[in-house]
């Protein structure tokens, strides 16, 4: 995909959500001039960035040919990883509700240490437990930030 | 204003006021040391435990990170070749090719007093330029207000890298950002879907964290980090003559140029320290010689991001106005405290104001302590490898988002903001114009449609008051220049981002 293409595609998602912010700010009722109403900002921000998704899409045609094109995606399994670290960070917000900040924060370091680039056991283990010890020590107790205690208290 | 400094001295030299300050340039230091985490992003980390203490407190400790991070970060550009955020980005030109000669330590060091020297002169500017500049701001009203919101915008997008368009329309997506919340005048819910905790609005502060913390992380992950430090001894950190002799002009031009620059919205430390560069080598008697290691390629853009981003306060401290994303979260620290932003800041928080400036100098002598010393300690910290490093990161951002409000909803937001500024970064769009929409929107909003109940619905109105006319005229000039490729000002500084 060069750079043209990547203009087209995501202006004409740009373009969707400006639609859309127009539509629902016309729901929301635009007043009038003297007395603006709620949807009146949100409509001009929406045809504002619709106009520009508009140019930049029409301008994404011009331009030479044979411009370089790179992957979008230009190595599929470190992708792969980044969902592998979304899974876990929204798996970390509900243990933590439930195994509590400590033993959350702990599996959460591991599973990052060990499934993402691989490390040592040793280290692992180590960087984990130091990790989950210091943030609990650091937050909970110097910060004061009420963090959840979970099944287990802490 | 003898005073109003020996004012600032007694706020700034409380114990308290003192270990905040050192804690926020250690921090700053290292946040700028470490790659992968920018000080935007670390501000918002501690944002919510600047919650928990006083305004002045929470200021002086978020705008240490934000200067010390400057110091920081030419560590990595000289030893690494990779800028430790984006400020430091052209030191890695001739700071890194000076390590390569064994000449690390003179780097080192005139990094260091340069930033020093420029932090502190700008810190003058400062007091001499803030308080005139607000009294003038007291003239302003709505459409005054709204004019320069929108030349704030423009000027962000204007100096942008990479295309205007897409940063304009960045800041029209953070406009409608703004919006999405309760009604302020009529008490309508817009744009919530119902979801309760959008009714108080968008957080600035997981939107931030999620643009600049999560979405660089996962960058780096799917790219791969890797960094091998340059193996020299580092020694002679105190600049000869000689190096001094080259230094000194590169130095004081770059206080003068990044201060200025800073003021402007979408200034600070980046613009400065990319525009230095540019200006040392039109002024070199050798400009072939930059590039292959030249002490004034590293003076005067270090120099430079430590001025512009003390010249970063003045919009913030005067008019109420963030120049970009540091100053905007500084500016919703202020908002959550209930402080009133502004002109009248300096009348009715003038503790905040003289406390803030005068840390500056205090935190300006403890980097400069911090640095040289202890120059080991930050390249050990370096060697840390980054498959190590990225999951603390991404800890602090959750807990950061979590104590905000002590809600998963925040956490949620910040990790949706992580995809959407991922696929922001692959589309070459960026973060700054959104963020800065984000902040003034609900301000603009206002002026806007109080100046139109003003008008009676004429917009007139902003180009009959004198100043808005001015304001808005330039806007109208910054938007039509790209139509004019002949005028060279933005290519040149694309060119040198290029190169």
């Amino acid at each position: 995909m060069n750079k043209r293409e990547r203009d087209r595609m995501s202006t004409l998602i740009l373009l969707v959500v400006a639609i859309s912010i127009c539509f629902g700010s016309v729901r929301l009722s635009l007043g009038s001039f003297h007395k603006p109403g709620p949807g009146f900002f949100s409509f001009l921000a929406g045809a504002i960035l619709g106009s520009l998704s508009l140019i930049v899409f029409l301008k994404s045609f011009k331009g030479l040919p044979g411009e370089e094109k790179k992957a979008f995606w230009p190595n599929p399994r470190r992708t792969l990883k980044i969902t592998y670290v979304l899974i876990a960070l929204i798996l970390y917000i509900i243990g933590m509700e439930y195994l509590g900040f400590f033993f959350s924060t702990l599996l959460f370091l591991g599973f990052l240490l060990r499934g993402i680039e691989p490390q040592r056991w040793l280290v692992v283990f180590v960087w984990s437990i130091l990790g989950s010890i210091i943030s609990y020590g650091i937050f909970k107790h110097w910060l004061g930030i009420p963090l959840p205690g979970g099944v287990v208290g802490f | 204003m003898l005073n109003d400094i020996l004012y600032g001295f007694s706020v700034a030299l409380t114990f308290q006021n003192l270990i905040y300050c050192f804690l926020g340039v250690l921090m700053g230091t290292l946040v700028g040391v470490l790659p992968g985490l920018g000080p935007v992003a670390a501000m918002s980390l501690l944002f919510g435990a600047t919650l928990r203490i006083p305004p002045v407190s929470g200021m002086i400790m978020l705008a240490g990170l934000y200067y010390g991070a400057q110091y920081g970060g030419s560590t990595t550009s000289i030893l690494l070749n990779i800028p430790g955020e984006a400020a430091s980005v052209v030191t890695c030109l001739d700071g890194y090719q000076m390590a390569r000669q064994g000449r690390a330590g003179p780097a080192l060091g005139i990094s260091a007093f340069g930033s020093f020297i420029g932090g502190t002169l700008s810190v003058i500017g400062l007091m001499l330029v803030a308080p005139p500049l607000a009294n003038f701001a007291l003239k302003f009203g709505f459409a005054e207000n709204f004019s320069l919101m929108c030349l704030g915008l423009v000027i962000v997008s204007f100096l942008a890298r990479g295309s205007m368009l897409k940063a304009l329309m960045m800041a029209a997506f953070g406009l409608f950002l703004g919006t999405i919340g309760t009604d302020i005048m009529i008490g309508t819910p817009k744009f919530t879907f119902g979801i309760k905790s959008l009714m108080d609005g968008v957080g600035l502060i997981p939107v931030i964290m999620g643009l600049f913390g999560v979405s660089e992380v996962i960058l780096n992950v799917e790219e791969g980090v890797k960094r091998e430090i340059f193996k020299t001894k580092i020694s002679h950190l105190l600049p000869n003559l000689k190096e001094w002799k080259d230094s000194i002009k590169p130095i004081f031009r770059g206080t003068f140029l990044g201060f200025f620059l800073g003021i402007l919205p979408g200034g600070g430390a980046i613009v400065s320290s990319f525009t230095s560069y540019a200006v040392e080598k039109r002024f070199s008697k050798y400009p072939e010689k930059f590039g292959t290691g030249v002490i004034e390629g590293v003076a005067g853009p270090e120099t430079a991001n430590n001025s512009g981003s003390t010249g970063a306060f003045v919009p913030l401290l005067t008019l109420g106005i963030p120049s970009n994303a540091v100053m905007a979260l500084l500016l919703g620290l202020l908002l959550t405290h209930g402080v009133q932003v502004g002109p009248l800041l300096l009348k009715q928080h003038s503790d905040i104001f003289w406390g803030v400036v005068v840390s500056m100098y205090i935190g300006n002598a403890m980097l400069l302590v911090l640095n040289l010393p202890l120059i080991g300690l930050w390249v050990k910290i370096l060697k840390v490898p980054y498959p190590i490093l990225f999951p603390f990161i991404l800890l602090f951002c959750i807990i950061g988002a979590y104590s905000l409000n002590n809600n998963t909803e925040d956490v949620l937001l910040m990790i949706a903001f992580g995809i959407i500024g991922y696929f922001m970064k692959k589309f070459d769009y960026e973060g700054a114009p959104l963020v800065l929409a984000l902040v003034l929107s609900t301000m603009m909003e206002n002026n806007l449609r109080q100046a139109l109940l003003v008008s009676q619905g004429s917009f007139l109105i902003f180009f009959t008051h004198p100043i808005s006319a001015t304001l808005l005229l330039i806007t109208i000039i910054l938007l039509v220049y790209p139509l004019f490729p002949w005028l060279k000002v933005r290519r040149k500084l694309e060119k040198l981002e290029a190169d």
